[in-house]
């Protein structure tokens, strides 16, 4: 299946080379797009219907791999009208690589602690590449989506979970009656 | 010789200053017990960005991201979701928060120098820190680890009243004292053993006395500061009636010449020098 990222890739060089952006060629590229988009949403609904406790970090990968894609269709569309020629090609070979590495984890079933571990990693590095290209997703997108209340709520959830401790102890309490050595 | 302030990012502060939300749906702002102090140190840092006060590293910066994720995650699991629909919300509301604070997190980060230690230089550094650990860990367990032990450290410490013609009264005083001295001590090394062996905080502390050892080579003064709010480790655990508990960072101190704090003391030192 990463035939398709190797689609992508090489309809973006093919783009940077020519330096324009031919109306059949952004065709043929959202529609790649699109058919990766697909398949990760298949995988993104067989992490969510996973069991294992770790599931959720196979999920916010290919989740994050939606959201560059997204992205990156939005450039592609608007790249004529912005002069994204051929940045935008250049920004999508930057972060094919990556991606690729992340959609081969994704698509095995295997969790172990290594594996997850890389994949952490990985999502990270995903993310910088994707801000420092531009593929980064906006603070509203998806928002739509997202019961806001229970954004509040998990948001309150993790400041406990994370234990920073904020409240110090007012004194030290000691019983001076109690002189026991146990 | 020039003197520089560098002031090492720990992993709690830039986890701290990124988790905020404003939900403007639902008129609810959500922010960090640590935020308003964390992002108050970040910026000074952005006033005097030609000094480059704020540095981190690689490690920090990778283990804050894991941080959040690691938090969100373990939330999802304690809920028990056996409905697809709900988890998958939960799911949805999951990776938002992630990559809500990770983009505050790339903000933040502009204002920092990462800075790379040399891996082998990193490691030496290590086996100090590990003996320091292993120095605390002793002082604990012979010194706090029980109300024994404490009874008798406070003991010890007022040996040379006990042969004196003191009161009664006031011997017993002098010793409370002494006692509850002994229990504000053990306050620190406390929290710092029940993450003991701490590898993670132990590797950062090696990369900043390795970064600071780097930069001295360059015939630079430096005060090196390391900002947190995890006050088993990097950061002296400070009462509200003013009381302190430093055993841990003033071991760093001693033996590094590091200065560990929180944001809001380092960001005094900063305006002080």
């Amino acid at each position: 299946m990463s035939s398709i990222l190797e689609n992508i890739a090489n309809r973006a060089n093919k783009m940077e080379n020519k330096g324009i952006i031919e109306d059949i060629a952004l065709e043929n590229m959202l529609n790649d797009i699109k058919k990766f988009k697909k398949i990760l949403l298949n995988i993104e609904k067989k992490w969510i219907s996973n069991d294992h406790k770790d599931s959720f970090y196979f999920y916010q990968a290919v989740h994050n791999l939606e959201l560059f894609l997204d992205r990156m269709s939005i450039r592609f569309v608007k790249a004529k009208a912005n002069d994204d020629n051929p940045q935008i090609a250049l920004d999508t070979l930057a972060i094919i690589p990556i991606a690729t590495e992340i959609f081969q984890i994704v698509d095995t079933a295997v969790i172990n602690s290594q594996i997850t571990e890389k994949l952490l990693e990985k999502t990270h590095q995903l993310r910088d590449i994707a801000d420092n290209t531009n593929l980064i997703e906006s603070d509203e997108s998806n928002m739509n989506e997202i019961d806001h209340n229970e954004l509040g709520k998990t948001f309150d959830q993790i400041m406990e979970r994370i234990n920073i401790p904020a409240e110090l102890p007012n004194d030290i309490e000691i019983d001076e009656t109690d002189k026991s050595l146990n | 010789m020039t003197k520089l302030i560098k002031v090492l990012i720990d992993t709690n502060v830039l986890v701290a200053s990124s988790i905020q939300a404003n939900i403007s749906e639902i008129n609810l702002t959500v922010k960090h017990p640590h935020y308003d102090e964390s992002r108050k140190l970040f910026s000074v840092f952005q006033k005097n960005v030609a000094k480059q006060l704020g540095i981190t590293t690689k490690t920090v910066r990778g283990e804050s991201f894991k941080v959040i994720t690691r938090a969100v995650n373990s939330i999802i699991n304690d809920k028990k979701i056996n409905d697809p629909k709900v988890k998958q919300d939960s799911f949805k509301i999951g990776s938002k928060i992630v990559n809500l604070c990770d983009k505050k997190m790339k903000l933040l980060l502009n204002s920092l120098v990462i800075e790379q230690a040399n891996e082998n230089e990193v490691k030496i550094k290590y086996q100090k820190v590990k003996e320091m650990a292993e120095y605390i860990k002793t002082q604990y367990e012979g010194k706090y680890i029980n109300k024994m032990n404490r009874n008798i450290e406070a003991k010890r410490r007022t040996e040379r009243i006990s042969n004196t013609k003191w009161n009664e009264a006031l011997k017993e005083q002098v010793y409370w004292a002494h006692r509850k001295q002994v229990e504000q001590e053990k306050l620190q090394p406390k929290r710092f053993m029940s993450k003991y062996p701490n590898e993670q905080d132990s590797r950062i502390l090696s990369e900043a006395i390795a970064i600071k050892e780097k930069l001295e080579k360059q015939d630079v003064k430096i005060n090196f500061y390391i900002a947190s709010c995890d006050m088993g480790f990097f950061a002296p655990l400070r009462l509200r009636n003013g009381g302190i508990s430093n055993m841990v960072t003033n071991e760093i101190r001693n033996r590094f010449n590091i200065v560990c704090d929180l944001p809001r003391e380092i960001e005094k030192k900063c305006f002080i020098e």
